[in-house]
């Protein structure tokens, strides 16, 4: 989602979209039980008390977000959680033995009000938009990150020849708009047109479909970096 | 394999958290316990994997069954029976080579033991031929480097090891078969010469090789030192067979005078084997010398000569003396009752005694004729085997009474 759509679809909420509501969070779930694990530093799962706080803190950055205020939305989002826990872990008495140290990383992190700190919070909240937008768009191919190790090709060779595959695929429309309409690679369409062998994209499929969707995404301009730099390894052969 | 991952973090897991990679493929790091970042973040993990758990299973599957037919072939070489070493044909004329065979007396290797041994065997290749036609090719090998020739009888000294364990009789078969080959084969290349074939166990192979001399060399070295001749081993370790065999040839002159004089003596003493026993006179001494020499190899052809001449009762002595534990036991029980029989026996002794020394002189005299360096050598053994006497007198006393009983 873009800066604009998300400071679009807020201020709908902000003007009582539930429906909305429902939906951002929802499409948000990952990086609040991510940014819930970072904080309380052990891994949380939707059942414990971590997460509700989480959830709860979310609910209120949506409220209270203002982008005039010149804040990315889940660095916003990153600031809130972290508060909200703070805070339960005091009442719970938590605080002394597990969140000594993320206390000090706060006020480090408020003191730290350079130019350079702030371009580097838009960063990384720029590549947490893009992570969940790629694993929204996969999870309609039933593709799990999780899965897409065992799908990397390991040789340099192997990895040149599959960025070709899909950059092949994004030239032909008809294609792409296969791929989304069926949620399949339409491998028999593919194979006919081009002299790919079907062995070597079974064996690659979903990383495939992973690297055609970054490919289509422009906008995704880190992710879309990682594979660039890929590109230029694969020339030094 | 140490292996730096560096990436984003896609998503985290409760058992891994999955990265992308700076290549652009994805990778599923395990999780530490407090190892918690947030999605988006820049990580850098040191992975330590072997590259067998790298690989996927399709591949470890073939490597385990290779690996396994590969311990099975290597596991079973040593059994096969085609290469297994069987004998060793120790063949020394000047140059002295090994020759290893198997089981069905094929060639397996040839090793030279010095210089001119290597020289002829550098254009010789024998290996895997039959024993015979290998046997014919050394010695058209060793005419034509000089080693034999047609004008001169040469000395072929053979020693067949067995290294594996298995009855003497089939050996001393294959011993004949050997020396038939040479003298066939001396014959067809028209050269004379003197074969001699031994046989032997590893065991004596063994010290030869201890001593790094040749088995041969190794068997003349201990018959000169039987023969009370002083060899330096060093001494022998240098000389070729030839010169060795000169040696010991001489030595075995010497002995053979000596066993002249041991079968004199030995008549006299049957006469007086009764009584000889209880002290010690130079005719004993001499007589116990001659069963010391015995033993030695040159001389078995005497024994055997002795042995027919000797009567039942010294027969018996001399392998009494063999086991003498045995006896001496046996002895020590009817020592007791045999007490009173031994004292008017003495009466006699006393008269051989009288008789012995001057034949014996006269026959040290007789040597002296011959040969004064013989003498001196006899002496010194006489005197070596009268200091061994003292040390059993006691044991001999009971053997020869027990002699007597029988």
């Amino acid at each position: 989602m873009k800066q604009e759509d998300i400071e679009h679809s807020i201020n709908q909420i902000q003007n009582g979209n539930e429906v909305l509501r429902e939906q951002l969070i929802h499409y948000y779930q990952p990086y609040i039980l991510s940014v819930v694990g970072k904080v309380s530093k052990k891994y949380i799962t939707w059942n414990d008390d971590e997460a509700s706080i989480g959830l709860i803190a979310f609910n209120r950055a949506i409220d209270t977000y203002n982008p005039e205020k010149g804040r990315a939305f889940l660095n916003y989002v990153y600031l809130i959680i972290q508060r909200e826990l703070i805070d339960f872990f005091r009442k719970e008495n938590y605080y002394q033995n597990v969140n000594q140290k993320n206390v000090e990383l706060l006020t480090i992190n408020v003191n730290k009000a350079s130019v350079e700190h702030f371009m580097e919070e838009q960063r990384f909240s720029t590549i947490a938009e893009e992570i969940i937008d790629l694993n929204e768009q996969l999870s309609r191919f039933y593709i799990r990150f999780e899965e897409l190790e065992s799908y990397s090709p390991k040789q340099k060779r192997t990895r040149k020849k599959v960025l070709e595959i899909a950059e092949n695929f994004i030239q032909n429309e008809t294609h792409v708009v296969l791929l989304f309409r069926r949620k399949q690679f339409p491998i028999k369409d593919f194979v006919a047109l081009t002299n790919y062998r079907v062995k070597t994209i079974e064996k690659y499929r979903k990383y495939i479909i992973a690297i055609i969707i970054i490919l289509l995404h422009p906008e995704w301009k880190y992710l879309q970096s990682y594979i660039k730099a890929k590109v230029k390894g694969g020339e030094k052969m | 394999m140490n292996s730096t991952i560096k990436g984003i973090v896609m998503e985290v897991q409760e058992d891994k958290v999955i990265v992308m990679c700076q290549d652009g493929t994805f990778v599923n790091v395990p999780r530490k316990e407090h190892d918690m970042p947030v999605i988006g973040e820049f990580v850098s993990y040191r992975m330590k994997k072997s590259p067998l758990l790298h690989w996927n299973g399709k591949l470890a599957l073939p490597l385990v069954s290779i690996t396994a037919i590969l311990l099975l072939v290597i596991f079973n070489y040593p059994f096969s029976p085609t290469n297994q070493q069987a004998y060793i044909l120790a063949i020394d004329i000047n140059p002295s080579m090994e020759v290893v065979l198997d089981e069905d007396f094929k060639v397996l290797d040839i090793v030279g033991l010095n210089e001119d041994a290597n020289r002829v065997i550098a254009d010789l290749d024998v290996e895997g031929k039959n024993i015979g036609t290998a046997i014919n090719e050394i010695v058209v090998q060793l005419i034509d480097e000089n080693y034999l020739s047609q004008d001169t009888s040469a000395n072929v000294t053979t020693t067949l090891i067995d290294l594996q364990e298995t009855d003497q009789g089939g050996l001393s078969k294959d011993a004949d078969i050997v020396k038939e080959l040479f003298s066939e084969s001396f014959i067809k290349n028209h050269v004379s010469g003197n074969i001699e074939v031994y046989q032997e166990k590893e065991k004596y192979y063994q010290e030869a090789k201890g001593v790094s001399l040749s088995i041969n060399s190794y068997r003349l070295y201990q018959q000169m030192i039987e023969n009370e001749e002083e060899v330096e081993l060093e001494e022998a370790q240098k000389k070729p067979i030839k010169e060795l065999n000169q040696m010991a040839e001489k030595s075995k002159e010497i002995e053979k005078h000596k066993q002249k004089e041991s079968t004199f003596s030995q008549d006299k003493k049957e006469k007086v084997q009764e009584t000889e026993e209880e002290y010690q006179t130079p005719l004993n001494s001499k007589g116990n010398a001659i069963e010391k020499s015995t033993k030695s190899e040159p001389s078995k052809q005497q024994i055997k000569k002795k042995e027919n001449i000797d009567k039942p009762e010294n027969n018996k002595k001399s392998t009494a003396e063999k086991t003498q534990k045995s006896s001496v036991k046996a002895s020590e029980n009817e020592l007791v009752p045999s007490q009173n029989e031994a004292s008017p026996n003495s009466e006699n002794k006393n008269e051989s005694e009288a008789k012995d020394p001057a034949s014996s002189i006269s026959e040290e005299k007789q040597q002296n004729q011959h040969d004064p360096s013989s003498s001196k050598q006899g002496r010194a053994k006489a005197e070596d085997t009268r200091n061994k006497e003292k040390e059993l007198p006691q044991q001999q006393v009971n053997e020869d009474k027990s002699n007597n009983k029988k």
